[in-house]
């Protein structure tokens, strides 16, 4: 079986969920504590896509702030990103879209899907949906995500993996 | 850079070396083999890194740095394997070998980092207080109303967050919130929107109410 390896960055403000989410899906762990992320950390699962094996190099950025900004040179040699917005925190959204249009334009476009985390949360929600609507129609392609849960979070990396084949 | 007499290189140098741990391995790059190494590996977690074998397959962060091909390439705060922190560097010689370069920096990220927990806590209480300042009350979530507009091709998609206690009723708006077709989920939606247009006839466009109903789906 072909092995195809593949970088793809998770990207978003701080506390949004990055480092749960890539816990979720490499470890099936979660936890409560909120840690903040350092600099980078590089995790690594493989699954298979029809009958290609593909090896994900999952590398989680800290969260961007005010004060502490995303290194572009981080970001190259991917294939894909994984956005992702903290349904609880409006703010989360313009993270993304502002990062989204920086690495357009330095980087260039590759595949990326959106993902409105903390689904568990979904009552207490502050995103504009009419926002994510629009992005939809422009055709992002966005899960609600759970990383305490779990709930669409394999999904989320298999369709990555799907669209960067 | 300003040039420095011998003697001043060599007593900074030395009293660099003293304060800093670091290691450093040799790869050719044709193969991916580690040629050489040197330095305190065990504080990296590399004590056990043989020669002669693909670095890549000897621990996740250096597969990480190694498959995208990008050098030179400098990483400041990498948490490797053994979770402690290292300020990385990728670098090409002149025979086409690659170095990696590793620099402790575990003390200091720790306090870098309680610094950061501080700052993104207070971030988050300030960003939890503007909200409240603006006694913003989300009436949908409050009261668990899901709002839906009809689209051109007969589906719905949510206008406001999904009040929570919709993802167990109707779970298919957690997955697709722009292209529903409740209609036919709901037998008596169904019934409801089909007699609409008729309804509205009559009533001369004014709001139709449905009334309280109730669904059982077919595992109960």
């Amino acid at each position: 079986m072909p092995i195809i390896q593949k970088k793809i960055c998770l990207l978003g403000a701080f506390a949004v969920g990055k480092t749960s989410l890539v816990q979720q899906y490499v470890n099936s762990i979660f936890s409560e504590k909120y840690l903040t992320t350092l600099g980078v950390k590089i995790d690594k699962k493989s699954l298979q896509i029809d009958d290609t094996e593909v090896k994900l190099m999952i590398w989680d950025l800290a969260g961007e702030d005010e004060f502490m900004k995303i290194r572009m040179s981080y970001l190259k040699g991917s294939s894909g990103f994984l956005y992702v917005v903290d349904g609880t925190r409006s703010e989360t959204l313009d993270t993304v879209l502002m990062l989204h249009e920086k690495i357009e334009h330095e980087i260039g476009s590759l595949p990326f899907i959106l993902l409105l985390n903390k689904s568990d949360l979904e009552s207490d929600w502050q995103i504009d949906m009419s926002l994510i609507n629009e992005l939809t129609e422009k055709g992002w392609q966005i899960y609600k995500t759970s990383a305490k849960q779990g709930d669409y979070v394999d999904e989320a990396f298999i369709q990555l993996s799907h669209k960067m084949l | 850079m300003y040039q420095l007499p011998t003697t001043v290189l060599d007593t900074l140098i030395q009293h660099i070396l003293k304060e800093t741990t670091a290691a450093w391995l040799q790869i050719e790059q044709a193969t991916g083999r580690l040629k050489h190494k040197g330095g305190i590996l065990s504080t990296f977690g590399l004590e056990k890194i043989q020669l002669d074998c693909i670095v890549q397959e000897q621990a996740t962060f250096l597969e990480g740095i190694l498959s995208i091909q990008e050098c030179p390439l400098n990483i400041d705060s990498i948490q490797l394997d053994n979770n402690e922190y290292a300020d990385l560097y990728l670098i090409e010689d002149t025979q086409k070998d690659q170095w990696i370069i590793l620099i402790g920096r575990t003390e200091g990220s720790r306090w870098k980092g309680l610094a950061q927990q501080k700052t993104n806590e207070l971030q988050l209480l300030q960003q939890k207080t503007a909200h409240l300042d603006t006694n913003k009350i989300d009436l949908s979530n409050l009261l668990g109303i899901l709002t839906l507009e009809k689209n051109n091709d007969n589906s719905f998609k949510i206008l406001e967050p999904t009040p929570g206690c919709f993802g167990s009723i109707y779970p298919e708006t957690l997955e697709n919130f722009n292209q529903l077709h409740p209609q036919e989920d709901f037998p008596f939606l169904d019934h409801f929107l089909n007699s609409l247009p008729e309804s509205w006839e009559e009533q001369d466009n004014q709001r139709i109410k449905s009334g309280p109903w109730v669904e059982v789906n077919a595992q109960n």
